[in-house]
């Protein structure tokens, strides 16, 4: 019987599987990348929905600057992906990204080779709401007119920036990261009354600089990590903090109760309440001018 | 206006395809002309459609057609109105102003320019689409080529560059690997030299253990290895509650995670000296006076690790990066495997010093294994 099974026939039928393996393998290891535009022309939308979906890769959104409602440029490897571009006209409603393929788990990006750039029309008011896996992530919202904003990402560095006001006020900006780095720049742009951040494990800076035209409050829970919060020196701030084993570094701004506000809080023309729920690791104020 | 001709070899084909398609094969009205020859020509007109097979079209400002309009092989130039869908395959299609298509239009292997109004979408497989301060309604969509690749590019645009990236980054991917690995070899070679040197009896009992025990040993480690991060945690909460204790965390926090790092380093030697002592012993004896624990560790260490060493150099060339990776995996999951041997062997002798497994060693194993040794080992 082991003879039968090690003699030559076995031999041979390992060999087959060994040569089959070595043929399967790369094979099953093969990407097949394509490239994808598409775009829409305005044609009198009021309101927009826009989704935005991207599981792992380079993620890049801005403002279009020509008279198309969106413009999204894909590269994607096709075995594990497919685009995703719906429009609803009758209710706003635009969905943008890729869509893993069933029984897929979207490994589109080891590399960073697959990317989407999206850019989103700043004449129509939209609520954006923008999930990212895996990557890295440009978020350019200045100048678009968000009504909402609400953006979630996975295990990956992403950068949002405000660079110029948005064109109209936004009920609620949402921010939501996992195991990440996030860098928010300029949120006092996004004329909003509201900012919500959550954070899992990670870095997060969180810029409050740009023009602000209200008063507002924001919320920051933080589970393991540092959040450094840049805020400009004419903001009259004032910090919350429940913390259990978080540093908290105040750079300057005076204790009174259980709250931190900065110097000029009374005077200042706008101001910013800041409430900060964080687990474990660092809570850093940093001013800008 | 530009063309493939290339395309029209196959006009016949499609022309037969698209007919069959649109259920005209077989009822050829009088007006439709066939040429034969060198390069076929067709054109079929029927209930409204217009097909035309390997010639350019154009259709005229005041020219109102009712359906659809194929045109394969040839370039479109539409001037006039369309009431239905608009395909253009192997050339390119030109809508100039004050032209309309009520439908979508959709080119493959060609071009679209675009200066009037289209109603529905417009699509272009393979080559590019320009609005002119035209009107599309719909999605305007442009799809590239395919590239097929396992760690290369064989089409599309800006091939070349990414071919070249691609191989570059593999290359240097392979290379900071390969160096990676090179330098924790030598790590783990110089932690191997000085437990040698400095608690040789200590190593050889771990390593013994290794041996003797290895299921015990590994589920120990493993079990080891999944409390190291709750009482990391434990740990801290600990000295935080005390109060007293939180200046100890500035030592503490740094120096567990370099205690756990080195006592996986010392697993891992000690499980390379045991592979080592193994593959010296079946090598028989012709190298006897070279054995001792250094070559054992080395031995042990350059086994481990080679897995590692040819999966960064599978991984530096273009075609078997996948193979590297698989490699790469494995001789991880070895080491890891190895990690945690180590550990639960130094666990259950007390780090050499004697425990439990004492009483088996001197019963059974020197018997065993020493025996098999053949006692030509010259130790150190």
């Amino acid at each position: 019987m082991f003879e039968r099974i090690a003699g030559p026939r076995a031999r041979r039928a390992a060999g087959g599987a060994a040569l089959l393996a070595a043929v399967a393998l790369p094979v099953w290891a093969q990407q097949t990348w394509r490239t994808m535009t598409s775009a829409r022309q305005v044609a009198g939308e009021r309101r927009l929905a826009v989704d935005v979906e991207y599981g792992a890769g380079r993620l890049r959104v801005q403002p279009e600057r020509g008279n198309l409602l969106y413009r999204m440029e894909l590269r994607y490897d096709e075995r594990e992906v497919s685009p995703v571009s719906s429009y609803d006209r009758a209710t706003g409603r635009l969905r943008l990204g890729v869509a893993s393929r069933k029984g897929r788990n979207n490994r589109d990006d080891r590399r960073g080779e697959g990317r989407a750039d999206i850019a989103l029309t700043p004449a129509v008011p939209m609520a954006l709401k923008l999930a990212f896996g895996a990557g890295e992530a440009d978020v350019k919202l200045g100048g678009l007119a968000l009504e909402e904003l609400d953006i979630s990402t996975g295990a990956s560095e992403t950068r949002v920036s405000f660079d110029r006001p948005n064109r109209v006020a936004a009920r609620a900006v949402r921010m939501e990261a996992g195991a990440a780095s996030l860098v928010v720049t300029g949120l006092g742009n996004a004329r909003t009354q509201r900012i919500d951040f959550e954070g899992g494990v990670g870095e997060t800076t969180l810029g409050f600089g740009g023009e602000w035209t209200r008063d507002a409050r924001a919320t920051v829970q933080m589970g393991l990590g540092s959040v450094t919060l840049r805020l400009p020196r004419s903001l009259g701030v004032r910090i919350e903090k429940d913390s259990f084993l978080a540093s908290f570094d105040s750079n300057g701004m005076v204790k009174r109760g259980n709250a931190w506000y900065s110097r000029g809080y009374e005077r200042a023309p706008r101001k910013l309440d800041i409430h900060i729920e964080a687990a474990l690791g660092s809570i850093e104020v940093d001013w800008i001018d | 206006m530009h063309t493939d001709r290339m395309n029209r070899g196959f006009a016949a084909v499609a022309f037969a395809a698209l007919a069959a398609l649109l259920g005209t094969a077989h009822t050829l009205p009088a007006q439709d002309t066939l040429e034969a020859g060198a390069r076929p020509v067709a054109e079929i007109r029927r209930g409204g459609d217009r097909i035309v097979v390997g010639r350019d079209v154009e259709i005229g400002p005041d020219e109102v057609v009712e359906g659809k309009v194929v045109v394969t092989g040839g370039d479109l130039e539409l001037r006039g109105r369309v009431q239905g869908n608009v395909t253009v395959v192997g050339g390119d299609l030109r809508i100039v102003e004050g032209a309309a298509v009520a439908g979508s239009v959709q080119v493959s292997g060609g071009n679209l320019d675009n200066a009037g109004l289209v109603n529905g979408d417009a699509r272009v497989l393979g080559g590019r689409l320009v609005n002119h301060h035209g009107r599309v309604l719909g999605e305007m969509r442009v799809e590239g080529g395919e590239e097929r690749t396992a760690g290369r590019r064989t089409a599309g645009d800006g091939r070349l560059r990414m071919r070249n990236r691609s191989f570059l980054g593999q290359f240097s991917d392979g290379l900071a690997g390969l160096l990676s690995t090179i330098a924790l070899g030598l790590l783990l070679a110089g932690t191997g030299a000085a437990a040698v040197f400095y608690a040789h009896p200590r190593l050889d009992r771990v390593s013994d253990s290794v041996r003797a025990d290895t299921l015990r040993a590994g589920a120990l480690g493993v079990a080891t290895t999944f409390l190291i991060f709750p009482a990391y945690v434990v740990g801290i909460v600990i000295l935080v509650l005390t109060i007293i204790g939180i200046p100890f965390l500035l030592v503490f926090v740094p120096l567990f995670p370099i205690l756990v790092m080195a006592a996986g380093a010392c697993g891992v030697v000690a499980v390379a000296h045991a592979l080592g002592e193994r593959t010296a012993e079946r090598r028989g004896n012709w190298d006897a006076q070279y054995r001792n624990s250094y070559a054992y560790v080395f031995t042990g260490l350059a086994l481990m690790l080679a897995p590692l060493v040819a999966a960064n150099l599978l991984k530096m060339t273009v075609f078997l990066g996948f193979a590297g990776g698989l490699l790469e995996f494995l001789g991880k999951m070895g080491l890891l495997v190895a990690a945690s041997v180590g550990i639960g062997a130094m666990l259950l002798t007390r780090a050499g010093a004697g425990g439990p497994w004492q009483w088996r060693r001197t019963r059974d194993y020197d018997a065993v294994f020493d025996g098999q040794a053949g006692g030509s080992g010259t130790g150190v």
